[in-house]
């Protein structure tokens, strides 16, 4: 069927919510609720965290982006120094320049308010 | 109109459908598992069913009967409901394939295609980081530095066949179109076309964590990095998503970089054939690529993707534009 593209986007997002929702209910709800819940065992390490047999209350979650930013960094050792400088710089010039922006913009605000 | 609907979802449903792609999946895994087993010096799965051909059916139906348990951080239904969605992205663009009986398509389809195409990983990635745990934060981040690498080229290697096949032959920008003329663009620009195939299927490997960039998974390292944490349905879930790539990614560059049905036509079940043929092919080479290759750190993964992957990806779109 060959379509124009605003009805073939509109079909594939509601082909992609029909059959997600048939995966849904097929492989989850079917299996969990409608053919009866499966054996609950309550225990006391039940929904927590273990390791090494022992129960960890506060576990560390380590950041992604962290994470993200430390392979980068190992991947490329110069290149990514270079970067991070010129970014942290750029990031600095932006908010100033977004700062004195905003202050002008109330300071016009004002100034108009009075006049008027 | 009515008619029309009603096939579609028949074809949505059952065949080149979700049917279609479980059934899709249970036969690649278990040809997954005897060809592992056999470079391994294993049998495989022998028990269920002729050959243990329904291994993987009784795995995916033990997992989806236990109890669906997540750790006292974990998040409740959004990540099923995110990743039961993915799935159906990935099963709604195989209607878009001449595997379908009448396929869908239309000028620049090729933009939705990829959107649908490229969610899935981040689908995967929000799954298990719903679920957080020491290794499965480490495997998240694995997985978004690599894919951070790997999807750009492959969006781009990508892009190369429909643009050829847009510029000498009318394709609009349309998968199925390309899909099409996609033995021809081979003629019309070689240069484009090899480099492109070469960079998307270094994506491939690189997106579907095919050795050596499994590196968000690393068994040995961090546990099973991002699948740590999850178990029954949300496990069954997220390899379900998993394995739904391997049959639909392959599949979309058999369409594109290896000539799709050629040397039949479009249409009809010869064609069906061959583009199946065409794809098994593809999935034994990841399959015994995955099995012969050791892994990469996961910097060594992302500067060989960076270095490498990017200027041939964007090479091949340059000769597609210019030559």
């Amino acid at each position: 069927m060959f379509l124009d593209v605003y009805t073939y986007t509109a079909l594939m997002a509601a082909l992609t919510a029909l059959l997600g929702l048939l995966v849904y209910l097929v492989f989850y709800w079917l299996f969990q609720e409608a053919a009866g819940r499966s054996e609950v065992e309550v225990d006391e390490v039940k929904r927590k965290i273990v390791f090494s047999g022992f129960i960890v209350d506060e576990p560390e979650f380590p950041s992604v982006t962290g994470l993200v930013k430390d392979i980068f960094s190992r991947a490329f050792r110069r290149g990514f120094k270079l970067v991070e400088r010129t970014s942290r710089g750029l990031v600095l010039d932006w908010y100033l320049i977004g700062y004195l922006l905003m202050l002008t913009l109330l300071l016009v605000g004002v100034v108009a308010w009075l006049v008027k | 109109m009515v008619g029309e609907i009603a096939w579609l979802i028949l074809e949505a449903v059952l065949y080149p459908g979700l049917l279609f792609v479980v059934l899709m999946i249970i036969f690649t895994q278990w040809l997954y598992r005897k060809l592992s087993a056999r470079i391994q010096f294993r049998r495989g799965p022998i028990h269920a069913g002729p050959f243990g051909i329904l291994q993987p059916l009784a795995d995916l139906i033990k997992l989806l009967s236990k109890e669906d348990v997540y750790n006292a951080y974990g998040l409740g239904k959004s990540p099923l409901i995110v990743i039961s969605l993915a799935i159906g992205a990935l099963v709604a663009i195989t209607l878009t394939t001449p595997l379908a009986i009448k396929p869908l398509s239309s000028p620049f389809d090729s933009v939705v295609v990829l959107y649908l195409l490229v969610l899935t990983p981040f689908a995967i990635a929000y799954l298990a980081a719903s679920n957080p745990n020491p290794y499965t934060s480490i495997g998240v981040a694995r997985y978004l530095a690599l894919l951070v690498a790997a999807e750009p080229p492959f969006v781009m290697s990508f892009l190369t066949p429909l643009i050829i096949a847009s510029k000498y032959n009318g394709a609009d920008y349309s998968v199925y179109a390309t899909s099409e003329v996609s033995w021809r663009i081979w003629l019309e620009n070689p240069l484009a076309m090899a480099l492109a195939t070469v960079a998307s299927f270094i994506g491939l490997m690189a997106i579907l964590m095919v050795k050596p960039f499994d590196t968000p998974e690393a068994e040995s390292e961090i546990y099973w990095g991002l699948f740590t944490e999850l178990g029954g349905p949300r496990l069954a879930l997220g390899m379900f998503a998993k394995f739904t790539e391997r049959i639909v990614y392959p599949l979309f560059f058999t369409l594109l970089f290896l000539a799709g049905a050629w040397p039949v036509g479009n249409t009809g079940l010869p064609s069906i054939l061959v583009i199946l043929a065409k794809y098994l092919a593809v999935f034994v080479v990841l399959t015994i690529i995955d099995n012969s290759m050791p892994r990469y750190r996961p910097d060594q993964a992302v500067e060989f993707l960076i270095k490498y992957l990017y200027p041939l990806a964007i090479l091949a779109l340059v000769a597609a534009l210019l030559l």
